[in-house]
């Protein structure tokens, strides 16, 4: 077979649903998760509405949903003009989230199919020895890596942060148990067709798993994202700080500016955001198994 | 007949040479697409992970340097069984385990619920998501705000329903850890949810129709092909949820910093403090290798378990 | 797959962009120009750098000091724990500084400083008063100096006909408190932040047995005045209501600053650090009066007003190769250095304390608001005490005793268990590193 091997059923779609019963329910659950939904986001509605406060009011009791005092002009010009440069906190942060996706899925999906898909010696034993160094605590590590990087030049570079951040096990195990569900048929009918492991992982394996490249990148973007204890210790030099570490800095020596932490928080969650909701259409849009087809 | 007997014996010889050739190569495949991944987690991670085992054997004053290193051996294990605060920080780690099945029981339902039984649903993805992607410090400052003994959001409508004394929540002993577990749980469903989404995805449709034809109901299609086709992804779930519970280490700094009375003090803290607080690395690092002993085990008794339920 | 080939292509696009992506690290070069680093937590800001350089380069024009701020946000713990990680990695420092006496014993302990025996060239009791030694070897000289003192609401005496006390005791640091709590509750008294030095009221007026433990190391849980600080603070919480609660206080991280300058509390025992903050900074100010009073005392005969005091240490990295030139920088920065940052007081013998202070206040944004009188008189009668050098398992003991603290002051345990519990898990820990 010269052509790959594309799964030819149709996407994921919604049961039909017959009758007005269903529909109703339909209403009513909806009506009830959106309630819930609203307690989940009662943090942001927080979050949001401290950022346009003046710092007086963010911890005025009882809680002031909608702020009495608008200072959200102020607030967002000083996150985002003022002294320390914001946006180059942000591009750094972009930089260093993108490379490490990259790498990351990379590796991890090339791993996981070697774990799963290919058979050679001490397969399973380094399989464990993948999975024991997801046990231990960053915190643990710390200083040995962090005398590591100092002694490899690592330290104060954005490529020290992406490697830091970009090989964990848990990448690897969560694809390779997705590439464990891909029955064995597809692969076995590719081999005899003569396909190397190079072009069945490219053409058959990663298409099928797909959902799951683009959970564990999302995931990924948002750790590397969030992360504030890597780069507070493994970074020093200003102009290569990261947005979690730009926030933090709206503080003195007496205490937070918690309006201005507010303001930097809800426009660092923005690129995450953006990028879940584009990322989940590969989710939806994923493909099904199905039957060999000719 | 000469030809044919040289010809199958040279088609076996052919065939072994090219058995044999296969499995070089299948070895050579295997080696080479794990090799960026083992090289990143051996350079980064394991060396790390050896010293600090070795590091465990000393007294190490670590701002000397290599010259600090004071071999004890076994000295910081013998006390670590009598540190009766370690011991209550991995109760408390082993409290916190209980959120896990909790957080992991609610995902599955609204991940179901989402895929399945609502309209908008790109909306309620993002909505179920948020908590994730929001940075520690936001999200403790914000329960910190919820958790207000008296004039808090929570104490406040519990008052309302007649409550006069509602619990103190971070600043009380007994009630500082659940309320760690309330906020793991939910920023942890977010995560949980999309696994599941994915997981769902992969189900073949075609399952569910035959099962449709047969007359299965829905109870019956939910029992009998959902939850085994998710078991991989449940799997997942439940080993990486167990061991980021014993990780937890942000929150707790920057909410309770082990308190109140150490009583949300848990392992990855506890060596924190030894570490950069008391300065004792080397009884930190035996604390470390305790820890990972202790993720070890119930991780593999997990996999051992696993071939009882999961299926793929 | 397209996709995959296009993220190839981005990665090695992303990797050459990255080797951009590491700091100019300029070279300092001592080319003529000797330079020596000097590490601190505080932001430049913070340390008024850019006025002290000036006035430091002014006398030693030759030597350049490099300031490497090592947090953001001036945060002493976040600094240490670099600091620790840069020492361990063999980072090499000149200039040191540590914030408080615990930290630089353990530090002296692990061998981070270097002993100033040599190049100490004065009389060290005629110059400063606080001698850091360490089995008689010196390893820092003191910065700046606080002592603990009290801060009023002076609009809400007045109101209630109270006079700024002079000299007072606990007792009567309580009546005060209650008077000043607003009968509907609307604000305390007094708020008490979650140090666990604020625990230790009533042993911070003690000329001995001040602290954990004994100057001969041995463990002072049975001095009755731990009792009676752990029991004042009960008392104010849970029967007079004029303390904040604590159980507010560690859920919300309550900030002692905002607490007082907003008014939610009439009173707070603090660090004299808050000078420039109650004169008035860009970012808050008190928008009312306020008084200074000195540390009460345990019982109306004692005759000397002590106090505890708090200092920067400024010290010598072990491993600095520049011990004269560092030298040269501490030294003068303790002397002269202080005045020229104006915004506290020196350890400085030579120093004209009430010029200092009055200096300060009328650098703030509103001097008028500070009742300097009361603030002049409070330093002159505070003696301070002289505190058992720390042991490096300190930590360990403060940590613990303040958890039984804890579980009194949030009234799930009595104050005998408390006291019992604490006597026993402060002599484990002793006895644990006896060895």
């Amino acid at each position: 077979m010269d052509q790959p091997l594309k799964p030819a059923l149709p996407a994921h779609s919604s049961k039909p649903s017959s009758g007005s019963s269903v529909t109703l329910t339909r209403i009513i659950v909806t009506a009830i998760m959106l309630v819930v939904g609203i307690l989940f986001l009662l943090p942001f509605i927080w979050m949001l509405s401290a950022s346009f406060k003046t710092e007086a009011d963010v911890f005025q009791y009882p809680v002031q949903w909608i702020p009495h005092t608008w200072n959200a002009i102020e607030n967002y010009r000083t996150v985002w003009f003022g002294d320390p440069p914001f946006i180059l906190y942000y591009w750094n942060s972009i930089k260093v989230s993108v490379m490490t996706i990259l790498l990351s899925v990379a590796a991890s999906a090339m791993a996981a199919y070697a774990f799963s898909k290919i058979k050679f010696p001490g397969r399973d034993t380094l399989f464990v020895i993948v999975l024991l160094t997801f046990m231990i605590p960053g915190q643990a590590l710390l200083v040995p890596q962090f005398i590591m990087y100092r002694s490899l030049g690592l330290f104060d570079t954005h490529i020290g942060l992406v490697l830091l951040e970009s090989f964990s096990a848990l990448g690897t195990f969560m694809l390779r148990q997705a590439f464990m569900s891909i029955h064995t048929e597809f692969i076995e009918s590719a081999k005899i067709d003569g396909a190397g492991h190079a072009r069945i992982f490219m053409q058959i394996a990663l298409p099928l798993v797909q959902p799951f490249i683009a959970t564990y990148a999302i995931l990924r973007f948002i750790w590397t994202w969030n992360d504030y204890q890597a780069p507070l210790i493994f970074l020093r030099s200003p102009e290569l700080f990261t947005v979690q570490l730009g926030i933090n800095r709206f503080a003195d020596a007496t205490g937070e500016y918690y309006s201005l932490i507010m303001a930097g928080t809800c426009s660092a969650i923005l690129p995450l955001l953006i990028v879940f909701l584009v990322a989940q259409k590969h989710v939806i849009g994923g493909i099904a198994l199905g039957g060999v087809k000719g | 007949m000469d030809r044919s007997t040289s010809a199958s014996s040279s088609s076996r010889l052919s065939r072994s040479r090219s058995w044999w050739s296969m499995t070089a190569k299948e070895t050579l495949a295997g080696y080479l697409f794990a090799a960026p991944m083992l090289l990143g987690l051996t350079v980064f991670i394991l060396i790390p992970m050896i010293s600090l085992f070795f590091i465990s054997l000393t007294k190490w004053n670590f701002i000397q340097g290599l010259s600090g290193v004071e071999m004890v051996g076994l000295d910081n294990f013998r006390h670590l069984f009598q540190d009766k605060t370690f011991f209550v920080s991995m109760f408390n780690n082993l409290k916190l385990l209980l959120a896990v099945p909790v957080a992991l029981f609610l995902s599955l339902v609204i991940a179901i619920v989402v895929d399945e039984l609502v309209y908008f649903k790109g909306f309620f993805k993002i909505i179920y998501f948020m908590p994730y992607i929001s940075s520690i410090v936001a999200v403790a400052i914000v329960f910190q705000i919820l958790f207000h003994p008296s004039q808090g959001p929570i104490n406040g409508f519990l008052m309302s329903l007649g409550i006069e004394n509602p619990p103190k929540w971070l600043a009380d002993p007994t009630y500082a850890l659940p309320s760690i577990m309330l906020i793991i749980i939910w920023t942890s469903i977010g995560f949980n949810m999309i696994v599941y989404l994915a997981g769902l995805q992969a189900i073949p449709k075609d399952l569910y129709e035959a099962a449709e034809i047969d007359g299965a109901s829905k109870w019956r299609q939910f029992a009998a092909i959902t939850v085994p086709m998710l078991s991989p992804t449940t799997f997942f779930l439940l080993i990486t949820g167990v061991i980021y519970s014993f990780k937890t280490f942000d929150l707790i700094a920057v909410l309770t910093q082990g308190g109140p009375a150490k009583s949300t003090n848990v392992m990855v803290y506890e060596i924190y403090d030894q570490a950069f607080v008391n300065l004792k690395m080397g009884y930190a690092a035996a604390e470390s290798v305790f820890l990972f002993a202790v993720i070890l085990l119930i991780t593999v008794l997990q996999f051992w378990g696993q071939k009882k339920w999961v299926n793929y | 797959m397209k996709i995959k080939m296009i993220g190839i292509l981005g990665l090695c696009i992303m990797l050459l962009l990255a080797g951009c992506g590491s700091s100019q690290k300029a070279a300092t070069t001592a080319d003529g120009k000797k330079s020596i680093t000097f590490y601190t937590w505080y932001t430049k800001d913070q340390f008024k750098w850019d006025q002290v350089y000036a006035a430091w380069q002014k006398k030693h024009p030759d030597i350049e000091v490099n300031y490497v701020g090592l947090s953001e946000k001036g945060d002493t713990e976040e600094y240490i724990k670099k600091l620790d990680l840069a020492a361990g990695s063999g980072e090499n420092m000149d200039i040191i500084m540590v914030n408080n006496s615990l930290t630089y014993a353990q530090r002296v302990d692990m061998g981070m400083f270097a002993p100033l025996t040599d190049l100490i060239d004065f009389k060290y009791d005629d110059e400063y008063l606080a001698d850091f030694a360490v089995d008689d070897v010196r390893y820092a000289l003191p910065g700046k100096r606080s002592i603990i003192y009290v801060l009023l609401n002076k609009d809400r005496l007045d109101k209630a006909g109270l006079k700024v006390p002079q000299d007072w005791t606990w007792d009567e640091f309580r009546e005060y408190a209650k008077k000043l709590t607003a009968p509907d509750g609307s604000y305390h008294g007094v708020y008490f932040h979650t140090w666990a030095s604020q625990t230790l009221l009533k042993l911070f007026n003690q000329p001995e047995n001040n602290s954990y433990l004994k100057a001969d190391g041995t463990s002072n849980m049975n001095d009755p005045n731990l009792r009676a600080s752990f029991q004042l603070r009960y008392d104010a919480e849970h029967t007079d209501h004029s303390a904040v609660p604590y159980s507010d206080a560690i859920s919300q991280k309550l900030n002692y600053r905002d607490q007082f300058l907003s008014g939610s509390a009439s009173m707070l025992v603090m660090g004299s650090w808050m000078n420039s903050t109650i004169a008035g900074t860009a970012e808050s100010a008190p928008d009312f009066k306020v008084a200074v009073a000195p540390y009460p005392k345990n019982k109306a005969d004692d005759k000397t007003i002590y106090t505890s005091n708090d200092y920067d240490y400024y010290g010598i990295g072990a491993g600095s190769d520049k011990q004269d030139l560092s030298y040269q920088f501490i030294r003068w920065m303790t002397t002269e250095g202080i005045q020229a940052q104006g915004t506290d007081i020196s350890s400085w013998k030579q120093a004209d304390v009430s010029k200092a202070l009055e200096s300060i206040v009328n650098n703030g944004t509103h001097p008028e608001n500070v009742d300097l009188p009361s603030l002049t008189h409070t330093f002159e009668v505070s003696k301070g005490i002289n505190k058992p050098p720390a042991v490096p398992y300190l930590s360990e003991i403060e940590s613990e005793v303040n958890a039984e603290f804890e579980k009194y002051i949030l009234q799930k345990q009595d104050l005998d268990t408390t006291i019992t519990n604490a006597g026993t898990i402060v002599q484990q820990i002793i006895d644990a590193n006896k060895s």
